[in-house]
Order: structure tokens, then C-alpha cells, then sequence
């Protein structure tokens, strides 16, 4: 039983490391000349736009042409796939740890036209900001 | 719904969030159709507990730009773009 809970320790270690192993990093410009570290936020590989955390907190979006071609292949090659099956679990927790995302990210607060009626909605991005806009039908 | 789709719906950082004063649910759910209203909406009944009632406007319609820690970055419809315009800039 002992050795069953060292060993499940020790594989929730391996796949938290893996995770974070695969999203910071040291990201080069396309030229070559500057270099940065930050943590990958948003990966759109439809649109090839990236959004990253820098050490400073300070989150950028950019298209990924921008990136050196082995920043580019990293984000093709592995983030597509780890934002596929983690995205949503991120964006929950990103909200939750926000003033605003976290009321709004509790269940039933939001909502969202379908056809006629009104359907649940959960956000799918942690926006840094949000527009409100209040307005009424009369 | 231009300046959504040009400024909101594809930006990572930036989400409008409509908060529906009708009293009446159904009425709001009747335009957010007839308007195809792209945006997730908190009606009336759960104002409060969105947490977006203490920023309620003394008139509408209205527009406040909110940070993630809940302060006021702008307000009214055009000091509100114009800030995510420059926003979208910072991040290009």
C-alpha cells in the first residue's frame, strides 16, 4: 500500500514537471536577436497566434512568424496537441484565480444565444479584460 | 457587433461580457435571438451574483472596460474601444 501511494506520487510529479517543462521556455525572436523567457499561455494554431506570460507577469500576443523557425516547430509540433488537452482545464483554473473570471466562471452565471433560446456558456478564454456592457431591449 | 468582431472575438486577452437589464428574461432572450447576439450574457436574475452589479451604470446603455481585479479601466462606449484598440497594439 505504501509503495502503491510512492508510486502514484511519484507519476502526478513526472506529468506536473512535463507540463510545466513544456510551457516555459526561452523563446527567440525570428531574427535571432532577442531572447525572452515566458510561459505559454495561448497557442491559436488556426490563426498562428501565440500568447505569452512573461518572469514579469506581463502577458503578449503575436503572430508566431515572429518566433524563431524552432519556437515555431516547438508550438506546431507539441503545444497544439498539450493546448487541446489541457486548454479548457486551463482556462477554468486561469479564471478561477481571477477577481472578475472567478464569479463569472460559476456555473449558470453566463449564458449564450443558441437558435432561440438562451443556452450555459462557459467562457473559453481568461481574458485580462473585460468590456460590460449594459443595455436592456426597451 | 463590428467593433466585436474587429476588437473582441478573436482577442485572447479581452472578452465582452453583456449584462441584460430587462426584467423580463424571456425579453432578453427574445433580442439576444432576434440580434444573434455573439456574446455570453448575464441576465437580470444573476447580476449580483456575477459580481457585475457594483459596477452598474446610472444609465444605459453603457460600456466599462474591467481589468481582471475588478478596477474600471474606461467607460462609455468610445474611451472603451479606443483602450482595447491600444491594448491590441501593446500586445502586437
Amino acid at each position: 500500500m505504501h509503495m502503491e501511494l510512492k508510486h502514484l506520487l511519484a507519476v502526478g510529479m513526472a506529468a506536473t514537471i512535463g507540463i510545466g517543462a513544456l510551457s516555459a521556455r526561452t523563446w527567440t525572436s525570428a531574427d535571432g536577436s532577442k531572447k525572452f523567457e515566458g510561459e505559454l499561455k495561448v497557442f491559436d494554431k488556426d490563426g498562428g497566434k501565440v500568447t505569452i506570460i512573461k518572469r514579469n507577469g506581463r502577458s503578449m500576443t503575436f503572430d508566431i512568424t515572429k518566433l524563431s523557425e524552432g519556437d515555431q516547430t516547438f508550438l506546431n509540433e507539441n503545444a497544439a496537441g498539450d493546448a487541446a488537452a489541457g486548454g479548457a482545464e486551463n482556462v477554468q483554473e486561469a479564471l478561477k484565480a481571477q477577481k472578475v473570471g472567478s464569479k463569472l466562471s460559476k456555473r449558470g452565471i453566463l449564458e449564450k444565444i443558441d437558435g432561440k433560446k438562451f443556452a450555459k456558456y462557459e467562457l473559453t478564454k481568461a481574458p485580462e479584460f473585460y468590456i460590460v456592457y449594459y443595455s436592456a431591449s426597451w | 457587433m463590428k467593433q466585436y468582431k474587429e476588437d473582441v472575438a478573436d482577442n485572447p486577452i479581452v472578452e465582452l461580457i453583456h449584462v441584460s437589464l430587462d426584467q423580463d428574461e424571456k425579453a432578453a432572450e427574445a433580442w439576444a435571438a432576434k440580434e444573434s447576439f455573439p456574446w455570453p450574457t448575464v441576465t437580470m436574475g444573476k447580476m449580483k451574483k456575477s459580481g457585475l452589479e457594483a459596477y452598474s451604470p446610472r444609465g444605459i446603455p453603457n460600456y466599462k472596460l474591467i481589468d481582471k481585479d475588478g478596477n474600471v479601466v474606461a467607460e462609455g462606449k468610445g474611451a472603451v474601444f479606443q483602450k482595447v484598440k491600444e491594448l491590441k497594439k501593446t500586445e502586437a
